[in-house]
């Protein structure tokens, strides 16, 4: 148990940058971690993946310092810690870059580095100006090429997480942690960090970086950490070992079958169509692009999968559909009646449902229980309007459908925050898939699941279009597009740039998200 | 609930220890407290009194904080709902009696829940931030108490100095000058108990409540936020508006500049350390009107100055708040809203 692993006198390449030693976390009874033995060699990139709930995220909080481990021990630099706290691991050269984004939302690139990342105190006067060029000049030695004037949170989250990196890396840090780094960011964008990380491997730094996709680890990573409920399956085994197949054994314990639509059922032509947008355009937002003039049908049952890169009018398409925002000209139909200036409401009563892009802010209340969280829908789009309702029977149906769609729960008086994501999205689907369902919007269903969840979305998904519901899906991951759609469309600045029928062709689909129309 | 109790126990000892170094019998003063309160000779009716107060009050508050909307102005629609009493009282006291006490009653309603409409309509309409636009509103109600009660309904028989309306003919008054009566008792438990209906039996209140946690969630869902928001208002408005008509038609039997100044942000107090339900705010309402008609005993029993008791008062509020704060900006952290709370 005393640090058995090795303790070298100089560190440099072959040599450990970061080890454990039957490393293990409780909370409570939970068990976070157990014994997890591994060490990371010094300027190689390591992948560390698992399920949702493997315990990747209080892995990596531990090296970080921000949850303590309950027994085991940590060898930084060979040094071997009798305390770990964030202030230590940032003075032994570690830092970290969170899924959630720590710069302030109203200050500008410039201020936010100058007063929340460094020592400099916010009561001292200062220049905009020469605070302007300061960290152009800090961001340029990054290789950043982002404006110090421009406002946090009038920029792209790809644009945030690099300076996120910049961030962690200005206190000459030799070990990068990356928690998810590529959960919110479309491929394109994965593939310019990945650019960016093997940069800052040849500079000698050492990256230890979360993933879900296992592309993704074949394509970044130097070795790789199974970890599958808080067990450590593989230790820092080269990658290289591994093909995706093998790879996804490791991670779930048995082959995932990844549904592949190998035959196409179209509907005729001369079928009905369920949701039809005529020229419709919408106002334009910072970050995001507007809709400009786009024609686009849903039919019953067919799944319409929405590709492109993040930002380019998706949102706006799936607010504009459920009314949640307005329409500036065009017009949308819905089974040949114009719903455009319609309310949510009354689009619901029509049988539109939403899978919402984020599941935990527009999807649920996590400071709800789980039976208002899953009444809530039928409480508010009942067209029975009775002034009372029984909170007995509420609860009862409630329990019925979260049994039905196997949310795991304790008690219908939980908050949903209590809920892991695959439960969440679970309960969400046991609320909008209801019996007057006649169109499906779903954004981004399965971001951030782990490959269970994923596919039991993509059965459901792929059901609900058998039983004749109309689906619009909209997702960053091609791979879900492909296997899924019976057409595709890539939207590129609010406009259509593409549309194709299966057997799709990947470079053509991915020239239409990114090549100039 | 535990935290709650744990601060209300907290600020009694730290009243208690002032009391004690500042050389007063603690026995004196606690003697004093539970006879003004609860043993005294009609110390009940006083207690009473004062919950029906904050009840009426606290419950309109609740069901706006509870969907996330911090209405303030509950003196200001008290004020006006005690004017739209006495107006009605004053200038058709000739008509049928019970009528005319409905009638009293309603133009109390009405006036509070107009005068609570018009922040409720910048907020929803304007995204006016309505903590500002609720207190400012109640600024303007103490003006327009104070230009009514020395204008048009001046009492002329007394000094010309007094600002205070003529006093609402006997017959419609609904309790003696204690404040309390049967009727007041009623009104009292009726509100109480449409409070419980409406916060766990209506489709409105369980809706409301999850738009008082997640606003953008409730969007999605196909809530018309902005309708809601109105809706609380005027409900609140209402019940600040019914309190200050049982007051005109009970206790003061006529509206004067600045009168039961306090009354509002108290029943705001009690409503908060209630956790925003019906049977904490009857528990609440009963515990804060019992410090209030002890407060108003002491004086007659011992030399401690009343206002070591209202200090109390202000400890719980500040430890209330502070926890309210917390809460608050936990919610706002999750980027939710800009008028999200939760207790």
């Amino acid at each position: 148990m005393i640090n058995a692993v090795q303790t070298p006198g100089a560190i440099g390449p072959g040599s450990l940058a970061v080890s454990t030693e039957n490393l293990g976390v409780d909370f409570g009874n939970f068990k976070a971690l157990k014994n997890v033995s591994v060490g990371f060699e010094v300027g190689k990139i390591h992948a560390v993946v698992g399920q949702n709930g493997a315990g990747k995220t209080t892995f990596s909080k531990v090296l970080m310092g921000l949850v303590k481990a309950s027994h085991g021990s940590l060898t930084v630099n060979g040094l071997h810690p009798d305390s770990w706290s964030v202030r230590q691991a940032r003075l032994a050269g570690l830092d970290m870059v969170h899924q959630i984004f720590t710069m302030p939302p109203n200050a500008t690139v410039a201020e936010a580095f100058e007063f929340f990342q460094s020592d400099t105190s916010s009561l001292l006067p200062y220049r905009k100006s020469i605070l302007n060029l300061k960290w152009q000049r800090i961001l340029a030695e990054f290789e950043v090429n982002i404006s110090p004037e421009a406002l946090i949170n009038s920029l792209s989250i790809e644009a945030v997480q690099s300076l996120e990196i910049v961030r962690a890396l200005m206190a000459k840090t030799q070990v990068l942690i990356l928690d998810e780094p590529t959960a919110a960011l479309a491929p394109p964008e994965s593939k310019r960090l990945f650019e960016n990380l093997r940069r800052l491997k040849e500079k000698g730094i050492t990256i230890i970086i979360v993933l879900h996709k296992v592309v993704e680890v074949l394509e970044i990573a130097d070795t790789v950490t199974v970890l599958r409920d808080g067990e450590c399956i593989k230790s820092a085994v080269k990658v290289d070992d591994f093909d995706a197949e093998s790879l996804t054994n490791e991670i779930i314990g048995l082959t995932a079958v990844v549904p592949q639509k190998t035959e196409l059922v179209r509907m005729d032509a001369s079928s009905e169509v369920v949701l039809t947008l005529v020229a419709l355009s919408t106002k334009q937002h910072a970050s995001e692009s507007a809709l400009a003039s786009l024609d686009l049908t849903v039919r019953p049952g067919e799944i319409v999968g929405i590709a492109g890169v993040e930002g380019n009018g998706q949102r706006a398409l799936v607010e504009v559909i459920m009314g949640l925002v307005k329409a500036t000209s065009g017009d949308i139909f819905f089974e040949n009646s114009r719903i455009t200036n319609v309310s949510v409401r009354a689009r619901r009563m029509k049988g539109i449902r939403v899978i919402p892009f984020d599941r935990l802010t527009e999807g649920v209340s996590t400071t709800k229980t789980l039976w208002e969280n899953t009444a809530a829908g039928s409480l508010i789009n009942d067209k029975r309007r009775f002034l009372f309702v029984s909170p007995k029977e509420l609860r009862k149906n409630s329990e019925k459908v979260l049994k039905h769609w196997q949310v795991k729960y304790q008690s219908l008086d939980q908050y949903v925050s209590e809920l892991s994501g695959g439960n969440v999205q679970r309960l969400i689907f046991s609320r909008e898939l209801d019996s007057g369902l006649k169109l499906l919007i779903a954004a981004q269903p399965t971001r951030g699941l782990d490959v269970g969840a994923t596919a039991f979305v993509h059965e459901t998904l792929d059901a609900l279009r058998n039983s004749g519901a109309g689906v619009l899906l909209v997702s960053a991951d091609l791979e879900e597009l492909f296997a899924l759609s019976d057409r595709l469309i890539v939207l590129q600045r609010g406009c259509i740039s593409g549309s194709f029928t299966g057997p799709y062709d990947r470079s053509l689909v991915g020239n239409a998200m990114v090549g100039t129309q | 609930m535990r935290t709650r109790l744990f601060y209300i126990i907290g600020s009694l000892a730290t009243v208690a220890a002032l009391l004690f170094v500042s050389g007063y019998s603690l026995i004196e003063v606690g003697n004093g407290a539970i006879k003004g309160a609860f043993t005294a000779p009609d110390a009940w009716h006083a207690t009473l009194r004062w919950s029906t107060a904050y009840i009426l009050i606290g419950a309109g508050v609740i069901i706006s904080v509870r969907a996330g909307f911090f209405n303030l102005g509950a003196q200001g629609q008290f004020y006006l709902g005690s004017l739209g009493a006495v107006s009605v009282s004053l200038y058709w006291s000739n008509g049928p009696r019970y009528l005319v006490i409905a009638m009293s009653l309603v133009a109390g309603i009405v006036g509070g829940a107009l005068w609570a409409y018009v922040p409720g309509w910048l907020r929803v309409k304007h995204d006016a931030n309505e903590v500002i636009t609720t207190l400012m509103t109640n600024f303007l109600a103490i003006l327009v108490l104070r230009s009514l009660s020395r204008g048009v309904l001046q009492d002329d028989a007394g000094s010309g100095e007094a600002s205070s309306s003529r006093t609402i003919d006997p017959s419609l008054r609904i309790s003696n000058g204690s404040g309390f009566s049967i009727t007041t008792l009623a009104i009292s438990t009726f509100v109480l108990i449409t409070l419980w209906l409406i916060l766990t039996r209506t489709r409105f209140g369980i809706i409301s409540g999850i738009v008082g946690r997640n606003p953008l969630m409730a969007r999605w869902q196909g809530v018309d936020v902005g309708d809601v928001g109105i809706k609380v208002f005027l409900l609140s408005g209402a019940s600040a508006g019914l309190a200050g008509a049982v007051e005109v038609l009970g206790a003061n039997g006529r509206v004067s500049s600045g009168f039961e100044a306090d009354l509002g942000m108290t029943a705001i107090l009690v409503a908060i350390v209630s956790g925003l339900g019906a049977i904490g705010l009857a528990l609440a309402a009963i515990f804060f009107g019992a410090m209030q008609a002890a407060l108003l005993y002491i004086p007659i029993v011992s030399d401690v100055p009343p206002s070591s008791l209202q200090l109390m008062s202000g400890m719980i509020a500040l430890f209330v708040t502070a926890k309210f704060a917390i809460n608050l900006r936990h919610i706002r952290k999750q980027g939710l809203h800009k008028s999200g709370e939760s207790l």
